[in-house]
């Protein structure tokens, strides 16, 4: 999700067109950012099943909310911030961990049935990696998903966490530590 | 910089935040520092490792069931002045007039209060503040104050 100032204000135009009920509007936004927002979903939830029903709800929010956009930051760090909240929320919910590979083949389920391809080992990593990542706390994941997989410079990402600079930099060096301890095999 | 403060730098070094002078007191060390070099090769594959998580794709659909959805619910909130704030203004800019009118009025009708007095006093030679009593008016003026002046100026001087 890499803006340009042009693409801002767009964003900007969009957003103030959908709170005034226009749909094609608010369309043309989800298009913009749907990639992004299930990305995150998914790999702070660290499973599949819920991410497209979260995503709706994320924009179902934004579209009820539109009118309260007053465009004093990015609409991207707005998003950014109604998805953290939401992915924060439904985890205090539901403490789901990930359903693990040797769990579904139990079930009666292969690799081919699971459209898990040849590469088993590689799987195995993936689910490790998802693993460990949701075994972060909260914040911490929140923070390492934005930086890492959605590239956000720290700065953004504490205004869309709504926190110090410094505690995002803690945030994100407590994270690459804990992660960096508990996949050492995968790492050497 | 010693080595703990570099590798506790490497994170935001990943990242590009750190200050320009940061980056290069960073990469001067690693090009010297085997211990700091093996901690940034450690991240760089932590982040290649991290890699192996990928993108999840959209459903071709996804934004027709969101469109779906938000037919069913309630219009976007409307951007406006709550209603506090807005009687608020109304009734600060309603209380500025209504002094002003009333500041008009008045005043208006006290100069006429007392000018007529002064007309009428030669002949009945009243004390100002009783005559103005007469007229309905809540409050004295003493024959002290501006009245006295009134009349000292209405006389061309004279005592």
């Amino acid at each position: 999700m890499k803006e340009s100032d042009n693409s801002d204000s767009d964003d900007n135009y969009l957003i103030k067109q959908a709170a005034e009920g226009n749909e094609k509007a608010f369309q043309e936004l989800i298009i913009r950012y749907q990639q992004a927002v299930f990305s995150t979903i998914h790999r702070y939830i660290g499973n599949y099943d819920n991410v497209e029903d979260l995503a709706q709800e994320i924009f179902v929010k934004v579209w009820r909310n539109a009118g309260k956009f007053r465009g004093k930051s990015k609409f991207s760090t707005w998003l950014y911030r109604v998805v953290v909240n939401h992915c924060l929320n439904y985890n205090s919910k539901h403490k789901v961990s990930p359903i693990s590979l040797d769990e579904l083949v139990k079930q009666g389920h292969t690799p081919e049935s699971l459209s898990v391809q040849i590469d088993w080992e590689k799987k195995q990593k993936i689910e490790q990696v998802q693993k460990v990542i949701k075994e972060l706390p909260d914040r911490q994941r929140i923070a390492l998903v934005l930086a890492y997989y959605e590239q956000k410079s720290h700065e953004e990402i504490a205004q869309i966490m709504q926190i110090s600079l410094s505690s995002v930099h803690s945030l994100i060096f407590r994270a690459r530590c804990t992660l960096k301890k508990r996949l050492k095999k995968l790492l050497e | 910089m010693k080595c703990f403060q570099i590798q506790r730098l490497l994170s935001n070094y990943l990242d590009k935040s750190v200050s320009e002078q940061e980056r290069i007191t960073i990469e001067e060390h690693l090009k010297t520092c085997a211990d700091c070099q093996r901690e940034f090769e450690m991240l760089h594959r932590l982040g290649e490792t991290l890699d192996l998580v990928g993108d999840i794709q959209v459903s071709s659909d996804f934004g027709s069931q969101v469109l779906n959805e938000i037919g069913k619910t309630k219009v976007p909130v409307k951007l406006s002045v709550p209603f506090y704030p807005q009687l608020q203004r109304w009734a600060f800019t309603g209380a500025a007039i209504a002094i002003v009118l009333l500041t008009v009025l008045f005043g208006n009708y006290v100069g006429r209060t007392i000018y007529k007095e002064f007309t009428e006093r030669t002949v009945a030679q009243e004390p100002i503040h009783t005559s103005i009593y007469k007229y309905g008016l809540c409050f004295g003026i003493p024959d002290s104050s501006f009245s006295v002046m009134y009349l000292h100026l209405r006389n061309g001087g004279a005592p």
